[in-house]
């Protein structure tokens, strides 16, 4: 059985949602006037689901940031606060690879987007067919750009080279932005020490087991507060928890303060992630802010089969301290050891340790295995993948 | 749109100490400015100046009226140049800006409309450092600690007290200036813009910032380590000056936590500080030297505490030189308990007959503090607060967003106003009490 997304407005709270046949359970994001405010899990008996119980699992749920968002609406609170705020134009970036369907639905949702003159950005990174090429035409206000050279962070520095505007909003193929995504986003550079805002992610689809799991085990949720990380008060090395490459929009100006992305990180190299969350550290340390908010919602298609989730599971493994291990190596950060440790022998062995006792055979020890594999190829994959980068410089 | 015959005279004041080099780029960037330049001058005061700064002037051929009035002898201080200047200023308008600062193009035209807005304004433009990128952890506490000081001012509802009057690029009318008697000349080279602004905010003159009479700020050239610390310590014997002309003010400046350290390592400070300055001196100093091997083991989290520890005990140590004795320090302390803004002062405002209202009655009334009701539920306090500006209609959404937003919407619950516009009820606001 597999789980319903709904996207429901708390007004318009339906008397009765039916028609769920193929669900046992219902995700919810809850929003109020358009912000996300709360999601909630709620059972589907026979294909459908009550108002009342919806009701109250939506209220059970939604807490402080309803509220919030109803006084602030109350309050006319964002038209107030913003009201000098002088806010940067953006970039949207997309970087793909090979996944022309995907691309598609996320154009689909980027012309969504009210048009506040933001430029859109394809950068198809060593295609092997010209079937991105083909869709990209068809909406006459995308840019292509091609970069033959692989690796995702490739196409993140070919992006921030190639961005006509100060900011660049980073979404990944397979995401579809919701149409508030990139106002709440700049909203936020009106502080200049932001260089780095992230935004709310969540699942598209839950039809499939490894999607369902996808989202238990690793989800890009971050929660529904605003939240801001400053490097003295947060380990710049734990930057895991920040957000994700998925939905990130960066000042291009971080290209000459603190250097492009590290080439030799995330997918298409053999460190498979970690680009985003090194950048994140490298903003920390360097004194500069990142905000997470909450309003800049983006739906992310979450891998459909085992072997693709367990592949990702490990690549974030790998990701996680391939990064870490360039912090320590060219930054010289003693910092990485404390959540590297920490991450090792408080999270990822003891949850090894229970899934062995209580499930031997079970979901969650297979992926804990897939992630702790990656965990110690890491710094491997790294300086091999480095080195492979010099030799292909060379 | 103002015509260029509306146009005040506006006249632009250097104080300047031995920093030729930096000077004459803050000359050249006057000599961009987009606003006409035979309204402007600019009077630079080079105070004892032992190097070629008043060669450089006379030699420099600018096109606006530029006037150097020397101040011979020892340095006497940027409060006094600046008083100095004033005195011969011929503008209708005084622009303060620092030998540091390179103020862009549009600075002057800046604050001018600023000014043209309302009367009796004093005006900010903010001059953040020029050092961006990876910079030692000093530099970078120092570019935090400017933005974090510009930014919030330019939020809407931001309420400006007299630490926001920053000299290094303000702007305000010389007849203001001259009726509140201008900088004090007796303070050492420190927070002679606070008590500035103590007496402009008393005087009822108005705060803003204006974000487009930007200026660069090229203070890691003439500032260390070193010199950050010895400020520190003249902004101690600041403070004291400051506590003991505008006693109200005590319990808002940072000595004020003298009275109640907080944790053992506060306590510490303060006793080496006002007591054993000998061995305090001499730790101070091994800490210091303890800084540049933390930076480079890269442990931020621990040269921050360090560092912060020590412009603490350097600028305990000013306060305590300034009054001699724990008696004084004392009876200093005490000394604040009789003045305290009353609280009589306040109003009281029912939000129940609507924010623009409230609004309305706080623009026009300017309260030093304010009750917030809806009907008969107390929402929360607006409180007076010594040296800061008096209340606005922008001050309140702020303050029910943020601080009282909770009270706010507990009143609203319980009186009912949420269950008639909303599909939710009090019952289950009061079930999701804020964690």
């Amino acid at each position: 059985m597999a789980t319903v997304v709904l996207d429901i407005e708390f007004e318009q709270l339906p008397q009765e949602i039916t028609g769920l046949d193929r669900y046992h359970q219902a995700l919810i994001l809850l929003r109020f006037r358009g912000r996300p405010v709360g999601q909630a899990t709620v059972p589907v008996v026979h294909g459908r689901i009550a108002g009342a119980e919806l009701r109250e699992a939506v209220l059970e749920s939604a807490g402080w940031s309803l509220w919030e968002a109803w006084l602030h609406d109350f309050l006319e609170w964002d038209k107030v606060r913003l009201a000098n705020a002088v806010l940067p134009t953006a970039t949207v970036a997309i970087c793909t690879r090979d996944r022309p369907q995907d691309v598609r639905r996320c154009l689909e949702a980027l012309m969504h987007l009210p048009d506040d003159g933001q430029e859109l950005l394809v950068v198809d990174n060593c295609p092997s067919t010209e079937a991105t090429r083909g869709i990209v035409e068809t909406y006459p206000r995308v840019r292509y750009v091609r970069e033959e050279r692989p690796g995702l962070d490739v196409a993140r520095n070919r992006a921030l080279r190639e961005a006509s505007h100060e900011v660049v909003a980073f979404t990944d193929d397979d995401a579809a932005p919701d149409q508030g995504w990139l106002r709440a986003l700049l909203r936020n550079f009106d502080d200049p020490c932001v260089l780095c805002v992230t935004g709310l992610t969540m699942p598209l689809e839950l039809e499939t087991d490894a999607q369902e799991w996808h989202e238990r085990y690793s989800t890009f949720n971050r929660g529904f507060q605003r939240r801001v990380f400053d490097g003295t008060r947060h380990n710049p090395m734990a930057a895991g928890h920040i957000g994700a490459g998925v939905n990130m929009a960066i000042r291009r100006s971080v290209l000459d303060l603190l250097g492009p992305f590290d080439e030799a990180l995330d997918a298409g190299t053999r460190t498979r992630s970690g680009g985003d969350s090194e950048m994140f550290s490298r903003i920390l340390s360097a004194g500069y802010r990142i905000v997470y908010e909450p309003h800049a919602l983006s739906w992310h298609r979450h891998r459909r089969t085992w072997r693709e989730l367990r592949r990702m599971i490990t690549g974030y493994g790998i990701g996680v301290y391939a990064a870490w291990t360039r912090s320590l190596l060219i930054e010289h950060e003693t910092a990485m050891w404390r959540p590297a440790m920490s991450w090792l022998f408080c999270t990822q062995l003891p949850r090894l340790m229970r899934a062995i006792f209580w499930q031997p055979c079970g979901v969650t020890f297979d992926l804990t295995l897939a992630e702790l594999r990656g965990c110690m190829t890491g710094p491997w994959a790294y300086l091999s993948a480095r080195r492979q980068l010099q030799k292909r410089n060379i | 749109m103002t015509t260029p015959s509306d146009l005040p005279s506006v006249s632009v004041i250097i104080p300047t100490h031995n920093r030729s080099a930096s000077l004459r780029r803050t000359l050249h960037a006057l000599c961009m400015q987009t606003y006409p330049h035979a309204l402007f001058e600019v009077l630079v005061v080079p105070d004892g100046c032992s190097d070629d700064t008043v060669n450089m002037l006379q030699a420099y051929s600018a096109p606006f009226a530029l006037r150097v009035i020397v101040l011979a002898g020892h340095n006497q201080g940027p409060a006094a140049a600046r008083n100095r200047g004033a005195a011969s200023a011929s503008g209708a308008l005084l622009l303060f800006l620092d030998d540091d600062v390179e103020p862009k193009p549009p600075v002057i035209m800046a604050h001018v409309r600023a000014h043209a807005q309302q009367p009796c304004l004093v005006v900010m433009g903010p001059y953040v450092p020029v050092v961006q990128g990876r910079v030692s952890y000093l530099r970078r506490f120092m570019r935090t600690w400017w933005q974090d000081k510009f930014h919030p001012m330019r939020q809407p509802g931001y309420r400006f007290g007299y630490s926001d009057l920053l000299s290094g690029n303000v702007s305000l009318q010389a007849e203001l200036f001259d009726r509140v008697g201008g900088f004090d000349p007796t303070f050492p080279c420190a927070h002679e813009d606070y008590e500035l602004g103590v007496r402009l905010l008393k005087a009822g003159a108005s705060f803003t910032l204006a974000p487009d009479a930007l200026a660069a700020h090229y203070e890691h050239e003439h500032t260390d380590l070193n010199r950050t610390l010895q400020r520190q310590c003249l902004e101690g014997g600041a403070d004291v000056r400051i506590g003991r002309r505008h006693p109200e003010l005590t319990p808002t400046l940072p000595l004020s936590r003298l009275q109640e350290p907080r944790g053992g390592m506060q306590r510490i400070v303060n006793a080496l500080a006002c007591e054993h300055q000998g061995l305090g001196d001499r730790l101070a100093a091994l800490c210091q030297r303890l800084l540049g091997p933390l930076e480079k083991m890269h442990c931020h989290g621990m040269w921050h505490w360090a560092y912060t520890g020590l412009g603490h005990y350097w600028y305990l140590r000013g306060v305590a030189e300034a009054l001699g004795s724990r008696q004084a320090l004392a009876a200093f302390l005490q000394a604040d308990l009789h003045c305290l803004v009353p609280d009589g002062l306040a109003i009281e405002i029912d939000l129940a007959e609507g924010l623009e209202e409230a609004e309305a009655r706080l623009d026009q009334e300017r309260p030093y503090g304010a009750r917030l009701y809806y009907r008969q539920h107390l929402v929360g306090h607006m409180p007076p607060r010594a040296g800061a500006e008096r209340l606005r209609g922008a001050h309140l959404r702020p303050i029910l967003a943020t601080e009282l937003a909770w009270s706010f919407l507990l009143a609203l619950a319980l009186e009912g106003t949420l269950d008639r516009s909303q599909p939710f009820t009090q019952g289950s606001l009061l079930l999701h009490e804020r964690s």
